[in-house]
């Protein structure tokens, strides 16, 4: 049987769809179905702990070398064995956890969970960059650890930087281009909150006189959004208060880059102008999803959102945790947010992804039946989502090309993470 | 209101009755919890109370405030170990954005009797403010101005609390107990994560870290007070022109502080002929808890005072 798909990304046309499944990354055309790339993260799930065991090993030989100096020497220290995480401590996954493409789509970004790094692969590398023809191929330009394990990837407006948002709370901002890798001890993060980071997204703003002034803008565990000047990171522009619960998603439409939509552990789904001058200003619009949202999970985990637009037709996609239908809203112009239509599927949807107008929204499934995948296609008239049933046999062509088989569906690795962010109040 | 103000839970009461009909000694942790009971309950009624409109309170209380002065409250039964993790999910109460915090019942003194609203906001923060030795001598500093103490641990703000209100009722009957610590009261809360849901954007002129905790560990030095990332919050927070104060007696914590508030840009150090003559800098020397402690073990106390500059 084949595993799911736990992240799908596709292009703004959906020519492509990008998709990770355990410890591989696929590349598959979407008019086809045919594979083109894959690449499989080869390192050892342990790499860290053997790490701390060399480490330890090191550490034992110097203190070993300065008790020689001090001929106080008795009797030879024993090699530390690998540690071994205690009862109840996180299963540590050989997988994929982000997976992002770049602006240009020149790059694939993703990070891996075992050595806490990021993998950046240049997809046109061996073609003339005029040849779109040419299917993208995966070839890895760097690998870069972080000393936290990053868990968002965002590049800046010019496809210049990797921004990266870790687990500490912690922000980093690479050179997307160059292939040097920085020892995990000299990176420096850019910006960060004391709270786990969730997500993060670039913001545009062209209030002030026409210039255009980039912002990063940052989600976490702690109910905050921030907005912070980039470059310049440690001014601090605003917070974006009223989430009660954790924010796990950021979306900022692709034609109104003013408007911010988050969702997270709460019911409502919020639009800020998150660029006005006070803070106190920006919350536009808060829509209830808390009806939309299937009746055994009780809790709202948005996972994810995305905004996707047609004609005049302006939709918001919004998938929470283990939910067997896809909400779509309808965007107003103002920042109101209109319920439009409920996707019901058969199974529990594991991610989503849209080109930039609908024509491919893919949904994928947790299933053991190998029908991992499903189409739909906004209708230009309608602005209504519909399955074809030319899609349906892409959609099993691609399930059946995935390379990732396993026996049971015990062998799944975990599917959702966003409930786990609920916090459980210590003291 | 009939049932008695100052009470202690039953059963405890119950259970000293017991110790003493048997003659057995009553342990400590037991006449903490009874103190710390009884503090909570006259807390309750007091925490928010202006002393100079007595109809407001319950009659009880205000007969009990007119007959014998409150204590100060005793250090001792309030104490609690002196680390604390941030990052831990404590079940912290905190306002949802700085907006939405209720100031007027922190300082009930400064409230504008017809419009009930505050007329000024909160300009000076002590993180971290421990015992509240800092915001007691702060007060009569700078009268005018409202201060607010943050403490992580739920003893020590419990027992500044009571410190204040112990404090605002003795000079009930002062001739301007109508500012007399009014202007200051402490709040419990994680700075280090929700210090933007209470403070606006250039709302403070004055913060303060007073002798903060050093987490000397290698791997616990994000947990310290003033990080890189963190400064950037406390730029946020502060007017431009306004001054962060730092002391401590540990060297290596110092030179940390220093060398992170050098790195910064918004913020530029001001000099020793600046510090000798600043006010605050005298009162954060002499007043805190643990200032006075380093005085009588003949410590030394590092300094270190930087202006917020303006945003490029």
């Amino acid at each position: 049987m084949k595993h799911p798909f736990q992240i799908i990304v596709t292009d703004k046309k959906g020519e492509y769809l990008f998709t990770s499944v355990k410890n591989h990354i696929q590349i598959f055309k979407t008019c086809t179905g045919e594979l083109v790339s894959t690449w499989t993260d080869d390192v050892d799930v342990d790499i860290t702990l053997k790490q701390q065991q060399a480490e330890k090993i090191k550490q034992l030989e110097l203190e070993q070398q300065q008790k020689e100096i001090e001929e106080t020497h008795e009797g030879g220290n024993k090699i530390p064995k690998i540690p071994v995480p205690g009862a109840g401590a996180p299963t540590v996954y050989n997988y994929i956890r982000t997976l992002k493409l770049s602006r240009n789509e020149q790059y694939l970004i993703g990070t891996t969970d075992s050595d806490k790094a990021i993998v950046v692969f240049s997809l046109f590398d061996g073609s003339s960059g005029d040849d779109q023809r040419v299917p993208p191929a995966l070839k890895l330009i760097k690998r870069q650890p972080f000393p936290k394990r990053p868990c968002t990837i965002s590049t800046n407006y010019n496809d210049e930087f990797i921004i990266v948002g870790d687990k500490f709370g912690d922000a980093y901002s690479l050179p997307i281009a160059s292939q040097e890798i920085i020892p995990t001890k000299d990176l420096v993060p850019i910006l960060g909150h004391v709270s786990m980071l969730t997500d993060a997204v670039i913001g545009i703003s062209t209030r002030e006189g026409g210039n255009q002034k980039e912002f990063i803008i940052t989600a976490d565990r702690d109910e905050h959004i921030r907005v912070t000047n980039f470059p310049l990171s440690y001014v601090i522009d605003k917070w974006l208060f009223d989430h009660e619960e954790f924010v796990s998603s950021l979306c900022i439409p692709w034609w109104k880059p003013d408007l911010l939509i988050s969702g997270g552990g709460d019911e409502y789904i919020r639009s800020w102008d998150w660029s006005k001058e006070t803070s106190n200003d920006c919350l536009l619009f808060r829509f209830d999803i808390k009806e939309y949202i299937s009746k055994d999970t009780e809790l709202v985990n948005v996972v994810k959102i995305i905004a996707l637009k047609k004609n005049d037709f302006a939709k918001l996609c919004v998938l929470t945790e283990k939910n067997h239908s896809l909400l779509i809203l309808n965007l107003e112009e103002s920042g109101k947010i209109v319920f439009d239509q409920l996707l019901e599927t058969d199974n529990s949807i594991v991610d989503i992804t849209s080109d930039l107008t609908g024509d491919h929204l893919i949904l994928s499934f947790d299933n053991d039946n190998n029908k991992l995948l499903k189409f739909f296609k906004i209708n230009a008239q309608t602005g209504q989502f519909s399955n074809t049933e030319a899609d349906a046999n892409l959609q099993d062509s691609i399930s059946q090309n995935s390379i990732c088989d396993v026996d049971t569906t015990k062998a799944f690795y975990p599917l959702y993470h966003i409930s786990q962010l609920r916090k459980r109040g210590e003291h | 209101m009939s049932e008695p103000i100052i009470s202690a839970n039953e059963d405890q009461v119950d259970q000293m009755d017991q110790m003493i009909k048997e003659n057995k000694k009553i342990p400590d942790s037991v006449k903490r919890k009874l103190y710390r009971a009884e503090k909570e309950e006259k807390r309750k009624f007091l925490k928010h109370a202006r002393f100079d409109t007595p109809e407001t309170l319950p009659e009880e209380i205000t007969k009990e405030i007119m007959e014998k002065n409150l204590d100060l409250p005793r250090k001792r039964f309030y104490r609690q170990r002196a680390h604390s993790n941030p990052f831990s999910d404590h079940q912290l109460e905190y306002p949802k954005s700085p907006y939405a915090m209720d100031w007027e019942s922190f300082y009930p003194g400064f409230v504008n009797q017809e419009t009930g609203k505050l007329n000024k906001k909160v300009e000076i923060a002590d993180i971290g403010c421990g015992f509240g030795g800092l915001l007691i001598d702060l007060s009569p500093a700078f009268p005018e101005t409202l201060i607010l103490g943050m403490e992580i641990r739920v003893q020590v703000t419990n027992y500044v609390e009571d410190r204040i209100i112990a404090l605002r009722q003795q000079h009930i009957n002062n001739k301007d107990f109508f500012k007399k610590y009014q202007n200051i009261n402490v709040i419990r809360g994680n700075a280090m994560k929700f210090l933007p849901n209470f403070f606006q954007k250039s709302q403070l002129s004055k913060i303060f870290f007073c002798f903060p905790d050093p987490h000397f560990k290698n791997r616990k030095h994000k947990a310290r007070i003033i990080t890189n990332s963190l400064l950037s919050e406390y730029a946020y927070v502060l007017k431009e022109g306004g001054i962060i104060y730092t002391i401590t007696d540990v060297l290596d914590l110092h030179e940390w502080m220093v060398k992170h508030l050098e790195e910064h840009p918004l913020f530029e150090r001001l000099d020793k002929n600046w510090e000798s003559q600043d006010e605050c800098v005298k009162i954060m020397l002499n007043s805190t808890e643990e200032g006075k402690k380093v005085t009588r073990n003949n410590g030394s106390k590092f300094v270190a005072c930087y202006k917020r500059l303006n945003n490029p």
